[in-house]
This record gives C-alpha cells, structure tokens and sequence, in this order.
C-alpha cells in the first residue's frame, strides 16, 4: 500500500506497472481501516481476523466488491 | 514438553512487551532472553508465527521483517509517534503503527510514483492532515495480498 500525491499519480504508477484493477481509497478511509485492523495488535489476546471479519471490517468502511473479497 | 500454541502467545506477547517498552521489534536471542526460552525454540515459534501471518520474518534471517505494523529496521515509511520513531513497510502499516500505539503520529513517506515528492501525514484523534490529494493504493485485490505481502 504506497502513497501517491494525487488520484493523477496513482493513476500513472498503476498503469505503468499494469495494475488494472489498483484501488485507491482517501487518507480518512486509510486511517479508519489501519484503526479497525491493527488497534490490537499490541494486546495479549489479539487474534487475527477471520476472513468474516476481515470482509465485514471492509464493507462497514465502504469497501466493497470483488477487489476486497478474501475469499 | 513444550506447547508450541503456548509458547507462541508467550513470543508473541514478549515481541509486543519489547515494542512497547524499547519502541523496538525484538530479535530471536531476545525473545529467548526475556521468555526463558531457547533460542531454537523461539526461531520455530516464529516461522509458526510468520506462517499464521501474524508477522514477516526476514528472508534467510528468520528475524522479524515486521510484526506488522511495525518493521524491523528502516523501511520505506517513517512514524513518529508516542514520543518514538518509527518504520513501516506500506503506508497501511505506517497508520497502522499509530493505532496499534493509540497515539496520534506523523507519517513520513514519498509519492510512490516517479516524482517521489516527499508526503507527512499527521494522524490526531480521528482527524486527518496532509496535501490535499494525496491518496493509498493497493495495487492488488485483497485476496492476493498475502502472494507477495512485502510487495503489497
């Protein structure tokens, strides 16, 4: 997951490296998901996510469709 | 007779306790050091560890690559956060070191692209600060990301 100074940039990386189907999401989203998906990760009873989870994780931020499907 | 399921917890729970106490990821002869466990033992319980994808071990090394998110070393990002430095192999994980620290940070990375213009990031409660524009991109659908996990 990179950083890009505009939509124009991410555009150009992914086309040059033939990603067709990259996705990129706002800076909010990006903080909202790294909240959901590492808050306890430090913590003695974390687990990792099941792939439910994961997907549920996902749609509550909008990110749906085949792109986020883990299964 | 060791548990291997207990004692992976136990390395775990140390590499987390060695995070939070020294602001860094712990190498084998460490963990071993503060789990009164052997270091062969500690080496296996990582590579069950890497293979639960609960963190990257280092190719060739078997040390920690990153117990996501916080990487082993220098890394394309840099986190400032809970009055610590630092690194993050994506910018998933960058943010990911803030909310594992329940701390506000600043995230220090460049446009992926060819410009590699230097980027911050500044995380604070739920708010956001950085350029306006500036985008995350997974080049590749979820389901692919553990293929190659230290390119995604």
């Amino acid at each position: 997951m990179l950083l890009f100074r505009s939509e124009e940039h991410a555009r150009s990386w992914h086309q040059a490296r033939g990603f067709p189907d990259a996705r990129t999401l706002s800076l909010e989203t990006g903080w909202k998901l790294a909240q959901a998906w590492y808050a306890r990760k430090l913590e003695p009873d974390w687990r990792r996510h099941t792939l439910e989870e994961a997907e549920e994780l996902f749609a509550a931020l909008g990110l749906a469709g085949d792109f986020w499907r883990l299964r | 007779m060791i548990d291997p399921a207990a004692l992976d917890r136990d390395v775990r729970v140390t590499i987390a306790d060695c995070i939070r106490e020294r602001g860094a990821v712990p190498s084998v002869a460490e963990v071993a050091a503060r789990a009164a466990a052997s270091e062969g033992d500690v080496a296996a319980s990582f590579t069950r560890l890497a293979a639960a994808r609960t963190m990257i071990l280092r190719p060739g090394t078997g040390e920690i690559l990153s117990f996501n998110p916080f990487a082993a070393g220098p890394a394309d990002f840099q986190v400032r956060a809970d009055r610590r430095e630092w690194t993050a192999l994506c910018a998933w994980d960058a943010f990911g070191v803030a909310a594992a620290l329940d701390a506000d940070g600043l995230v220090l990375g460049r446009c992926a692209d060819v410009c590699g213009v230097p980027l911050e990031v500044r995380l604070a409660g739920d708010a956001v600060g950085a350029l306006d524009g500036v985008v995350m991109q997974f080049a590749l659908p979820a389901r692919d990301w553990w293929k190659d996990i230290v390119f995604t």
